[in-house]
């Protein structure tokens, strides 16, 4: 069966392309949907506007950018966490700064993570096993049962 | 007159109930009376009109009463026994008027000389009547008594209650002095010409009228009127029992007399009988001896002259206080001596020889004559004094009659008053006794009551000695009772004014002199026996009896010393506040203002209170004013500041802030001149405002400078990040086609902006610190200290550090600060002993600095040039060369500025190559709290 993919929002091309080129060399089985501001995450999210009728299920991580135009991170975050659906998605925000302000609101908001960008694959990882969707990542794991990975 | 007087009908119940049982046997006595007058006048008037004298006078040959006295009567008598029916009053002042001008007319008539016709209206008098002037007409003090009795009947049911006694009375008095005069028939009246004497039964009848008359009223006299009532009725009784004994004395002497007079007539009869006998005798023996001649029957006549001669002398004495029979007896004894003569010539005839016949011839003629008017005299002087008996038995029998009429009449009138006096007094006794009990029980009711009065009670007499002392009093004056008593009152009650130590004035004489009660003058102490002083108040007040008389003078005072002191204080508080105190009414004055108003608003007490207040109020304040008093005086609530502006005598405007409680109708308040404090409030006010808009001012420009270091901390990082990214990406892509050279630039570029990412995270941790908001709790530094060593592990790792820590005191700090402080400074410890093969690094605390604890963290390291010690703590100030020493120059600035936020101060001692040593001060844990937050 076929993983999950991964949702990566973020306005900056450079970072998404940093993100991916640090995450392709690990060669991960997860597809990668990258979403360049905060109102289109809402949309692929809820199946509206432009992804009206999208086909899949919903991503397995949400990967924020916290400071975007139009919808920022943070209001995506809001909107999902109040989402019955897909406040069970787990989220990680990211961010440039390790700004005290950005943290509270992230945490006050439900954020399951939180990663200081570039984004590097190993805070990634760590990032994902924190959330907990490490499994979910990579395959739908059966419940209560033990990662034959983890060390 | 008026019908009936108006107090008649207002008086109260009570007073007619105790009327009413007071009077009920003086009325039933007197309206009896009434009765009986009546009867008296009803009974002599049947005798005028039947002609029965025994009616209208039981004992013949006395003064009658007159039909108009008897008809007088009649009508009086009626209207004394209606007297006490209300609803008959009309009849008994008819009755009574009538009888009044009846006994006017007849006054008139004995000046005028005249005689109208009043007399014998009605009746005809009897022939030749007794003791009568003009037919008919009753006596003068018969008309003075009815003029009097009737007026007096004709008040009756007024409250001249005093008239009537007095008419009642005088008409008992004229009656008793008329009853003197007819019974010892004393003509009392003639000086004045003729006047018709008034009968005994009429003096008594109008003695019961004037007593009846006088009973209807004396219930009804109080007091003395009374006590004089009671004691004229018993000196009427009196005068009237003694006039009678008076009259039965003289009767009796009377009596005495005329049987003296009968003995005396009987023995003057004797006499002249005897000496009838002894001429008969001396006449038969001369015949005897002149017939026979023999001296036999001259035996007789031997001893006649001598005899004779005794009776005529012991007939002289007897009749010597009659002089008819005196000159009978003279012509008698001329008779007797003639007779005697004769007899004794005829014997000394016979003896001489002359014949029988001769002698008897002689004798017989000679005899005869002489004989028979002897015995004329004799029977003339008899019949005489048998004449004299009778006009003296006769007179005797009518003097017994009268003073038996008198003894009954005046027997009864003195037995009716003696009755009334009796039933008065036995009535006085009661009421008294009664009165006694009462007295007795207020008395000692009363001795309870200035026993137990809280005040002392002094009373003295209308000299102004003490009587009494009650038990309060003998403690304040230190007198006994007994030992006071008597004594002058200046003597025990020693007062003196309170400050010129002058004898204060005692004011019972001034009580005594006036009649008022007076307070005794304020400031009045007293000293006590025993020299003690003790503050008094006091008032005198006279003590009267039920007349209003008074007997003394009481004082009553009490003990005053406590509350005059209290007084004082209040007093003396009240004048000497600073603040400005004030009592005010409900009519809008004050009612009392302490003396700070003059001090605040420069008017004086007086001036201050003459004035509504409202009016001394800034215009603009009165509403304010009036509300809030009216707040206050309706519900009563409590007024805690309130400030409005009063008018100075100077005419500024001085604010005052009040604080205001109502009580009772009065606001009791205090305030407090403000206008200083206000102007200076208002200055203050108006800093605060400026301070307020700096503050807002560096409110927004601290947010922009947020805003900006946000921005900085996100947007200058990012093409940083990507300048890293790409070169890390680039150095991966192009590792083999790059030269050496191209790989050494590549790895500067990375270098270079690594450190500027450094640099702008110092930088934002650096304005942070500045804005972070403080929250101080009490640390141990100690805790800190190990805590930041551990972390600093990795840069102490293969190195020998010998780490000096002393323990340190608990500050107040804000824990995420302090721990960035000691961070910096170990941190800087650390790699500025680098060069060193063992560091020396310390830390520890030093004294105080003000009420703040001085820390200090040394270290043998690289040290500094004093003269940089100033460059130390600015933003990215460097006394090292990057290539020494890595940093950026924002550590110290850090220490500086967190110390700074916390009110400490920080600074540096140290030598190049020397180390160094960096203090700061922070607020000792256990040191009170600052006033407010420090922040910079």
């Amino acid at each position: 069966m076929k993983p999950k993919h991964i949702l990566l929002v973020d306005d900056s091309p450079r970072d998404t392309e940093l993100a991916l080129e640090a995450l392709e060399q690990y060669h991960l089985a997860n597809e990668f949907v990258t979403l360049r501001d905060g109102a289109e995450a809402l949309d692929y999210l809820h199946r509206r506007g432009q992804f009206a009728g999208r086909d899949g299920s919903d991503p397995a991580v949400i990967l924020l950018d916290l400071k975007m135009p139009k919808v920022d991170g943070l209001e995506v975050l809001r909107d999902i966490k109040a989402d019955p659906r897909l406040r069970v998605i787990p989220v990680v925000m990211m961010t440039s700064s390790r700004e005290e302000q950005d943290l509270v609101r992230s945490y006050q908001l439900g954020v399951n993570a939180y990663v200081v960008k570039p984004l590097n694959f190993h805070e990634f990882i760590e990032a994902v096993k924190v959330v907990g969707a490490f499994w979910a990542m990579l395959n739908e794991p059966p419940r209560g049962s033990q990662s034959p990975f983890q060390p | 007159m008026k019908p009936s007087h108006p107090s008649e009908r207002e008086r109260s119940p009570k007073l007619e109930n105790r009327e009413r049982f007071s009077a009920e046997p003086d009325s039933l006595l007197a309206v009896g009376l009434g009765w009986v007058v009546a009867a008296i006048g009803a009974l002599v008037l049947v005798g005028w009109v039947a002609d029965l004298p025994t009616l209208r006078n039981p004992v013949p040959g006395q003064i009658e009463m007159k039909a108009n006295t008897a008809i007088g009567f009649l009508l009086l008598g009626l209207s004394l026994g209606f007297a006490k029916r209300r609803r008959l009053r009309p009849l008994v002042r008819v009755l009574a008027g009538v009888v009044t001008v009846l006994g006017l007319i007849v006054l008139l008539q004995y000046p005028a000389g005249q005689n109208w016709g009043v007399d014998e209206w009605i009746i005809r008098d009897v022939e030749n009547p007794v003791g009568t002037v003009h037919p008919g007409r009753m006596a003068a003090p018969s008309a003075v008594n009815f003029v009097l009795l009737g007026t007096a009947l004709l008040l009756l049911g007024t409250r001249r209650i005093g008239v009537i006694s007095v008419l009642a009375l005088a008409a008992c008095g004229v009656a008793v002095v008329a009853f003197a005069g007819t019974l010892y028939s004393i003509p009392m009246l003639d000086a004045f010409g003729p006047f018709t004497s008034m009968a005994a039964p009429t003096g008594v009848t109008f003695l019961l009228l004037g007593t009846g008359v006088f009973l209807t009223v004396g219930a009804r006299l109080t007091g003395q009127a009374r006590r004089y009532g009671l004691i004229i009725g018993f000196v009427v009784a009196l005068f009237l029992l003694l006039l009678l004994s008076g009259a039965v004395l003289r009767n009796i002497q009377r009596l005495a007399d005329s049987n003296r007079h009968v003995i005396h007539t009987h023995q003057v009869l004797a006499k002249f009988d005897a000496l009838l006998l002894v001429m008969q005798d001396l006449e038969t023996g001369t015949r005897g001896f002149l017939l026979t001649g023999d001296e036999q029957f001259l035996e007789p006549a031997g001893p006649a002259p001598a005899l004779a001669e005794e009776h005529l002398h012991g007939l002289q004495r007897l009749v010597a206080d009659n002089p008819q029979q005196r000159e009978r007896l003279v012509r008698l004894e001329k008779w007797v001596t003639a007779k005697l003569r004769a007899s004794g010539r005829q014997i000394e005839l016979r003896r001489q020889g002359a014949t029988v016949t001769e002698a008897a011839l002689a004798a017989a003629r000679e005899g005869k004559e002489v004989m028979d008017a002897l015995r004329d005299e004799v029977a003339a002087a008899v019949t005489e004094e048998e004449r004299l008996l009778d006009e003296r038995r006769i007179r005797t029998d009518t003097d017994t009659a009268k003073t038996l009429l008198a003894l009954g009449s005046g027997l009864v009138a003195s037995v009716v008053i003696l009755v009334a006096v009796f039933l008065r007094l036995r009535r006085e006794i009661a009421v008294q006794s009664r009165l006694t009990v009462a007295l007795r029980r207020s008395e000692e009711s009363l001795a309870v009551t200035l026993h137990s009065i809280g005040d002392g009670v002094l009373a003295t007499d209308t000299q102004g000695r003490v009587t009494l002392l009650n038990p309060v009093a003998e403690k304040i004056t230190g007198w006994t009772q007994a030992e006071a008593r008597g004594r002058p009152v200046a003597e025990v009650f020693n007062i003196i004014h309170e400050e010129t130590r002058a004898p204060a004035p005692i004011p019972v004489e001034k009580v005594l002199a006036t009649g008022e009660v007076h307070d005794l003058a304020s400031q009045t102490s007293i000293i006590a026996r025993d020299g003690e002083e003790r503050a008094i108040a006091d008032s005198a007040a006279p003590i009267r009896d039920a007349e209003g008389h008074i007997l003394g003078v009481v004082l009553v005072f009490r003990d005053v010393t406590e509350s005059r002191r209290a007084q004082a204080h209040l007093d003396r508080f009240f004048d000497l506040s600073l603040d400005f105190l004030c009592i005010s009414g409900s009519d809008g004055y004050f009612k009392r203002v302490s003396s700070a108003v003059t001090d605040i608003l420069g008017m004086s007490i007086e001036e201050f209170l003459a004035t509504p207040y409202l009016e001394q109020v800034h215009p603009d304040d009165r509403e304010a004013t009036e509300r809030e008093v009216e707040r206050q005086m309706k519900a009563g609530e409590k007024v805690l500041q309130f400030d409005n502006r009063y008018r100075h005598k100077d005419g500024t405007w001085r604010t005052l802030s009040w604080r205001s409680v109502p009580h009772g109708g009065f606001m009791y308040a205090t305030a407090r001149d403000v206008t200083e404090v206000r102007r200076i409030d208002q200055q203050i006010r108006a800093l605060n405002n400026v301070l307020e808009q700096r503050a807002a001012q560096l409110e927004a420009a601290n947010k922009e400078l947020e805003a900006f270091s946000y921005s900085v901390s996100h947007d200058l990082r990012a093409p940083l990040r990507h300048v890293q990214g790409y070169v890390e990406m680039l150095d991966r892509d192009a590792q083999d086609k790059l030269s050496e050279k191209g790989r050494r630039y590549l790895r500067t570029i990375a270098e270079a902006a690594r450190e500027m990412g450094m640099l702008i995270d110092d930088l934002l941790s650096f304005s942070r610190m500045g804005r972070a908001e403080m929250r101080e709790t009490e640390i141990d530094p100690n805790a800190l200290v190990d805590e930041v060593r551990e972390g600093l592990a990795p840069e102490a790792a293969g190195r020998e550090i010998r780490w000096n820590i002393a323990p340190l005191p608990r500050v107040r700090a804000d824990a995420a600060m302090l721990r960035q402080v000691f961070v910096n400074l170990l941190g800087n410890a650390v790699k500025y002993t680098r060069k060193r093969p063992v560091a020396e690094i310390e830390v520890g605390s030093t004294g105080a600095d003000g009420d703040r604890i001085v820390f200090f963290v040394r270290d043998n390291g690289a040290g500094f040039d004093m003269k940089y010690a100033d460059k130390l703590f600015g933003v990215f100030q460097r006394l090292h060369r990057a290539d020494e020493f890595e940093g950026t120059g924002i550590g110290l600035a850090n220490v500086r500025r967190i110390v700074g936020r916390h009110g400490g101060r920080t600074w540096a001692e140290g030598q190049l190559d020397a180390g160094a040593t960096f203090y700061f001060t922070l607020q000792d844990a256990q040191a009170p709290l600052p006033a407010g937050p420090i922040s910079l």
